[in-house]
């Protein structure tokens, strides 16, 4: 019995396309399972990538430190020592300060390390009438850094500056704010202001993966307690 | 509320929320409730600074409210001059040579002159005193030098900071981060996706077709 021709012709013969087919068919197939395998690995490995933000946790509480506390400056200039150490016990801070100048572009250089946090020599020495500039990492690559819960200072709540000569100014937040980098507020932050004052600069909002910075900075405000 | 306040004392700034304010001075020792021997009223703007001063000699003295600078002109500093010298009817007061305010009368102030900062060498001479001291003026920041009688035959200058900035402002934001929290989104996973589908097609196309292709072939036989 002979099998029915497809092309109706009549007659069987072998396609010359059915010799070069069948290996273009297998060829297709393992082709086929090898890429989509690449391309199922790829996207498991693609959304492993993926991190939630790091929560913020309830910070170890700092005990209050302990020493004789700065006066207010009197309004006749005089020397106040500078500052060497930080202590925000409502967000569980404590660290020494390295001193911070400026990068080669006149940015504000930042501490060589994400544990400590750093006085700009350029601004008031704290304690001294006007702004003095502390700024700390917020993570490094792998975790948070010093001023990581900095955001969380709330209104009221006190931050210690221990002088060289081992007195302690004492502030209190004033305000906590947010801006892009690209609107930083070098006026009220670098600019004269006619009391003892404090501002603790870190960064936050969205972190931009291309350049390896935040877009924007977090800066605490705080005044002199009296 | 400041107590016993005697002739060139100087208080810090005090913080105030905005509004009005009355100033009023009493004797020392006196209730709060007596009547003050002087009083006035002034508005407090936002984000200002005043130096509230009582000038004159006993017998006249008066309240005068004085607005202060807050902001200084780039890489400069700012000094201005009160005459508080009782004795010294007028007084001319140089900063390294130069004439900051030339035969000021007693109880004006003078304006505001933006400087070089330094340190600068400050001359204060009335008719028959004169006194010189060295004020150290960084940039960013406001002085107000107050000349005043340390005795009956002698000048002081004080110098008095009104307000102080950062000596540079850096450019910009801080880098102060390094990302190692931030949520951060995973790659983009599209491609990959499309890449399984087309490699599935692919995979299952030929399987038919290599399938299909063998059956004749065995039938055939």
């Amino acid at each position: 019995m002979r099998q029915p021709d497809n092309s109706g012709r009549g007659g069987r013969h072998i396609s010359p396309y059915r010799v070069i087919r069948r290996p273009a068919a297998v060829a297709a197939l393992l082709i086929g399972l090898v890429v989509a395998g690449a391309g199922l690995t790829g996207l498991a490995l693609a959304s492993q990538t993926g991190r939630p933000a790091t929560p913020v946790s309830q910070a170890s509480l700092a005990p209050i430190p302990q020493g004789k506390w700065a006066a207010v400056p009197p309004a006749r200039v005089r020397a106040v020592a500078r500052p060497v150490r930080l202590f925000i016990p409502a967000i569980g801070v404590r660290t020494r300060l390295v001193r911070l100048g400026l990068t080669a572009t006149g940015a504000l250089q930042v501490p060589p390390t994400t544990s400590v946090a750093g006085w700009y020599t350029g601004s008031p020495r704290p304690g001294e009438p006007g702004g003095a500039v502390i700024a700390g990492h917020i993570d490094s690559v792998a975790g948070p850094g010093v001023f990581f819960r900095l955001r969380l200072l709330r209104h009221g709540e006190r931050v210690f500056v221990r002088q060289a000569s081992g007195r302690l100014a004492v502030f209190r937040v004033t305000g906590v704010r947010s801006y892009l980098k690209s609107r930083f507020p070098t006026r009220a932050v670098y600019g004269p202001a006619p009391n003892a004052q404090l501002r603790l600069i870190t960064c936050g909002g969205t972190f931009d993966v291309a350049t390896g910075h935040y877009l924007s900075n977090t800066i605490v405000y705080a005044s002199l307690v009296s | 509320m400041l107590h016993h306040v005697a002739y060139g004392t100087v208080s810090p700034y005090e913080q105030v929320p905005a509004g009005e304010y009355t100033v009023a001075m009493r004797g020392a020792g006196a209730a709060p409730t007596t009547k003050p021997v002087l009083s006035t009223t002034f508005n407090v703007a936002r984000g200002a600074a005043y130096t509230v001063a009582g000038v004159g000699p006993n017998s006249g003295l008066r309240l005068q409210v004085i607005p202060d600078r807050v902001t200084a002109p780039k890489g400069r500093a700012l000094v201005r001059v009160i005459q508080g010298s009782m004795h010294q009817e007028r007084v001319t007061v140089r900063l390294n040579g130069k004439d900051l305010t030339s035969r000021l009368a007693f109880s004006h102030i003078s304006g505001y002159v933006a400087v070089r900062p330094g340190t600068l060498r400050v001359r204060a001479a009335g008719a028959t005193a004169s006194c010189t001291r060295t004020v150290t003026l960084t940039a960013g920041s406001i002085h107000t030098l107050v000349v005043l009688d340390t005795s009956a035959t002698a000048l002081g200058v004080t110098d008095l900071m009104d307000a102080q900035g950062s000596k540079v402002d850096p450019v910009g934001g801080a880098q102060t981060g390094f990302g190692g929290t931030a949520p951060r989104p995973g790659a983009p996973v599209l491609p990959w996706v499309a890449a399984a589908v087309a490699g599935l097609l692919a995979a299952v196309g030929g399987g038919l077709l290599a399938s299909r292709r063998r059956r004749p072939a065995l039938h055939a036989r």
